[in-house]
C-alpha cells in the first residue's frame, strides 16, 4: 500500500469524524501556539536584555554608598562619595576614568505640561566612556561649567505613544522637586524650582532601565549639586576601567579600600544574572506550555481509542480484505501523525501571530510600555514542529497497536 | 483419517479448497464447546457450494476457517493445495487478499467513501496501479449492474445494490474463492434470488469457487452442491449439478 493511499485513507477517516478530529486538532494547536509564542517572547526578551546592556560599555563599574536594609533594619550609608573618593579611585591601577554623578527624581515643566523625570548631574564630556553608542540628535552636550543647560533623552523630547514633542531645542523648561526642611525645628515641605534651557537632544539608544538615558534629563554635575543641594556629595561614581578583564581586579581594589562602605554594581554581571533568570523563567514557562501539549496528546489517545472502538467492525473487514496487522497499525498511526502535522502547522502560525500581535495588544490594554519584539528562530520553530508531531505519533502508538492486534473474527462479530 | 501431504499439497491441487480433520473448540473458563469436529471437505475449482444447517451448527465458524480469518484448533485448511496452518498472520493476510473474496450479510462496506473506492480497496492493498484498479472496479460494477453509481456513497443505495458492491469488491483481485456468509439475509426474496443468480453466473463464467452459507434452502437449490451441517459435523451432502 503506497504512502499516498495510506494518507488518503487516514485523512478520510479523520474527515468522517469531523467534530472530534477538529477538537483534537484544536488542542494540538493551542499547545503548539503556546510554546511558539512563549518561545518567541522569551527569545525576544533575551535579545532585548542583550541589546540594552550592550549600550553600556562593559568596562564600567558603578560605585554607590553602602548600607541599606540589613536584617530588617535600615543602615545609613557610613561613607560619603565626594571629590576625595574620586581622586582616590582615579589612582587605582587599571582605572581609566572616574565619573561622579548625582541622580534624583524631579518634575519637568514645559509650558502647561509636566512629566516626572530622572535628572542626572554628570560631566557630559565623559558620557561616551559609559555609552559608546550615544549620539546627539540636535544641539550640543552641556559643558561642566554650564549651570542652565539641559540635555534631554529621546523619550523626554517625544514621550512614548505621543506624536508631539514635549520639549524643543532652545526651549526654556522648569525643573522642580520637593524636599523636607526643618524650619525652627518643624519639618516643612519646600518646593525648589529652577529654569533650564534645552541645549541638546539625544538620539534613542535603548538603554537599560536602571540607567535609562532615553527617559532622563542631564545637567552639569555642578548644576545638579547646586539645584539639589548636595553639598559636594555624589549619589554614585562610575569607574571606567582600562579593559573589561580588569573589572574584577579594580572591584577588589575598591573593596580593599572601602570594604562594605560601598556597593559595586557591574552592568555586565547584572546582564548575565538577568539572562540567567530569564533563561530559568523561560524553561519554566515552556515546561508549562509543554504540559498543554501533553494534554493534547491525551486528547489524541482518547480520540483514536474511541475511533478504534467505533471502527472495530471496519478493522475486521479490512483484515478480511487482506490488510496486514502492520498496515492497520500504520493507518491509525497516520491519523495521529496527521492530527499532529495539521495541529503543529496551524499552531506555528497562530503562535507567531499571537506572539507578535496578541502580546502587544495586551500590553496596549494594560498601558505598559514594554518594547519587546518576539523573535522566532527557524531552528526553534522546526524543533517545536517536530516535537509536536513526535508527541502526536507517540500518542497514537497504543490505539494503533490495539487496532492492529484485534482478531478479525472477533472484530467482524462486533455490531 | 489418512492425510497424504504429497497428493494434497502443491499448486497443482485439483481442489480450490480442502479441509482435513478440521476442528474448532471454543474454550471459556473450564467449558469447551466443539463448534466443528473433524470436518473434511474438498471443493473443486469453479464449484458453487451451499452450506446449510440450523443456528449454532458451525456454518459461520467453518466459513471463517475456510477464509483463514480464524485458526483451527486441530486440522488443516488447504487453499489451492497449500496448507495454511503453518502460515504467519502476514502470509494469511496475503492469501485473504489475493485468493479469497468475502461477502457478508451486512455488506460491511465503508460508508464514508464512494462505491468505486470500496471496490478498489483490496486492489489498493495488493498494490495494483491506480489506473488499472479503477478500470477493473468500473468493469465489475458494470457487471454487477451498478453502472453510473460509481461515485455514490453506499448508504444512498438499496440493500441489494450494496450487496452488489460487496460482490464487486470481493471480485476485484480475481480470487479463486468467494466466501459468502448469509449474503441474502438482509434482502427481500426477489433481490435475494437476483444476488444468488449473480453468484451463480460468476461461478460459471469466471470459474470462481463460491461457497455460500445460507438458511434459505430454496436458494441453496441453485448451487451445485449442498452441505448439511449439524452440531459441528457434516451430516449430509447433496449434489445437484456436476
Amino acid at each position: 500500500m503506497n504512502p499516498f493511499e495510506v494518507l488518503r485513507f487516514s485523512f478520510e477517516a479523520l474527515k468522517d469524524r469531523k467534530l472530534r478530529s477538529t477538537l483534537t486538532i484544536l488542542m494540538v494547536i493551542i499547545g503548539t501556539s503556546l510554546i511558539v509564542s512563549l518561545n518567541g517572547l522569551s527569545t525576544g526578551f533575551s535579545s532585548f536584555i542583550n541589546s540594552t546592556f550592550s549600550t553600556l560599555a562593559p568596562n564600567t563599574l558603578i560605585v554607590i554608598p553602602g548600607g541599606g536594609v540589613e536584617r530588617g533594619t535600615w543602615t545609613a550609608p557610613s561613607i560619603s562619595l565626594d571629590s576625595r573618593m574620586v581622586r582616590k579611585l582615579t589612582g587605582i591601577d587599571g582605572v581609566k576614568v572616574v565619573i561622579p554623578f548625582i541622580h534624583r527624581s524631579a518634575v519637568l515643566r514645559s509650558g502647561s505640561a509636566s512629566m516626572s523625570v530622572l535628572v542626572a548631574g554628570i560631566d557630559q564630556t565623559k558620557l561616551h566612556y559609559i555609552y559608546p553608542t550615544l549620539s546627539l540628535k540636535e544641539g550640543k552636550l552641556i559643558p561642566p561649567t554650564d549651570f542652565i543647560g539641559m540635555l534631554v533623552g529621546s523619550d523626554v523630547e517625544v514621550p512614548p505613544g505621543e506624536t508631539k514633542p514635549f520639549v524643543r531645542l532652545g526651549q526654556v523648561v522648569t525643573l522642580e522637586y520637593t524636599k523636607v526642611e526643618e524650619v525652627e525645628g518643624v519639618p516643612k515641605t519646600v518646593t525648589v524650582k529652577r529654569a533650564f534651557v534645552v541645549k541638546g537632544i539625544l538620539n534613542y539608544i535603548g538603554s537599560p532601565s536602571f540607567i535609562n538615558v532615553d527617559s532622563m534629563v542631564q545637567i552639569s554635575l555642578a548644576a545638579a549639586n547646586s539645584f539639589f543641594g548636595c553639598g559636594g556629595k555624589y549619589d554614585g561614581i562610575i569607574v571606567v576601567t582600562k579593559s573589561y578583564e580588569l573589572n574584577d581586579k579594580v572591584e577588589k581594589a575598591i573593596k580593599n579600600i572601602y570594604g562594605e562602605d560601598v556597593g559595586i554594581i557591574s552592568p555586565k554581571v547584572i546582564s548575565q544574572t538577568v539572562q540567567k533568570i530569564v533563561g530559568g523563567w523561560s524553561v519554566f514557562i515552556l515546561t508549562v506550555a509543554a504540559v498543554s501539549l501533553i494534554v493534547a496528546a491525551v486528547g489524541i489517545i482518547t480520540t483514536l481509542f474511541t475511533s478504534v472502538m467505533e471502527r472495530t467492525k471496519e478493522i475486521g473487514v479490512l483484515k478480511a480484505l487482506g490488510f496486514k496487522d502492520s498496515q492497520i497499525l500504520i493507518l491509525f498511526l497516520t491519523e495521529a501523525v496527521l492530527i499532529g502535522v495539521i495541529g503543529a502547522s496551524i499552531g506555528l502560525v497562530v503562535g507567531i501571530v499571537f506572539g507578535s500581535f496578541g502580546f502587544s495588544t495586551i500590553m496596549g490594554f494594560t498601558g505598559l510600555n514594554f518594547p519587546i519584539t518576539p523573535i522566532y528562530q527557524p531552528e526553534n520553530l522546526i524543533v517545536i514542529w517536530l516535537f509536536t508531531v513526535a508527541i502526536s505519533a507517540c500518542a497514537g502508538l497504543y490505539p494503533a497497536w490495539r487496532a492492529s492486534k484485534l482478531e478479525a473474527v472477533v472484530a467482524l462479530r462486533k455490531e | 483419517m489418512s492425510f497424504s501431504l504429497t497428493t494434497s499439497l502443491g499448486l497443482n491441487s485439483k481442489y480450490a479448497i480442502e479441509t482435513v480433520n478440521l476442528t474448532k473448540v471454543y474454550r471459556s473458563d473450564s467449558v469447551e464447546v466443539y463448534a466443528l469436529v473433524d470436518v473434511n471437505l474438498k471443493i473443486r475449482y469453479g464449484e458453487f457450494v451451499a452450506i446449510v444447517g440450523p443456528s449454532g451448527s458451525g456454518k459461520s465458524t467453518l466459513l471463517n476457517l475456510l477464509g483463514v480469518l480464524d485458526k483451527p484448533t486441530k486440522g488443516h485448511v488447504l487453499i489451492e493445495g497449500i496448507d495454511t496452518s503453518t502460515m504467519s498472520p502476514s502470509q494469511l493476510a496475503k492469501i485473504r487478499n489475493e485468493k479469497i473474496g468475502f461477502i457478508f450479510q451486512a455488506y460491511n462496506l465503508i460508508n464514508r467513501t464512494t462505491v468505486l473506492r470500496n471496490v478498489e480497496l483490496p486492489a489498493v492493498v495488493r498494490g495494483v496501479p491506480k489506473k488499472e484498479r479503477v478500470k477493473r472496479a468500473m468493469e465489475l460494477l458494470r457487471l454487477t449492474g451498478l453502472d453510473g453509481k460509481f461515485n455514490r456513497k453506499p448508504l444512498t443505495l438499496s440493500g441489494g445494490e450494496q450487496q452488489r458492491v460487496a460482490i464487486a469488491r470481493a471480485l476485484i483481485n480475481n480470487p479463486t474463492i468467494i466466501l459468502a456468509d448469509e449474503p441474502t439475509g438482509n434482502l427481500d426474496s426477489k433481490t435475494g434470488y437476483e444476488i444468488f443468480s449473480l453468484l451463480r453466473r460468476l461461478s460459471e463464467e469466471r470459474k470462481t469457487t463460491v461457497i455460500v452459507v445460507t438458511h434459505n434452502l430454496e436458494l441453496a437449490n441453485l448451487t451445485d452442491r449442498i452441505i448439511y451441517l449439524r452440531d459441528g459435523r457434516i451430516e449430509a451432502e447433496r449434489i445437484l449439478r456436476r
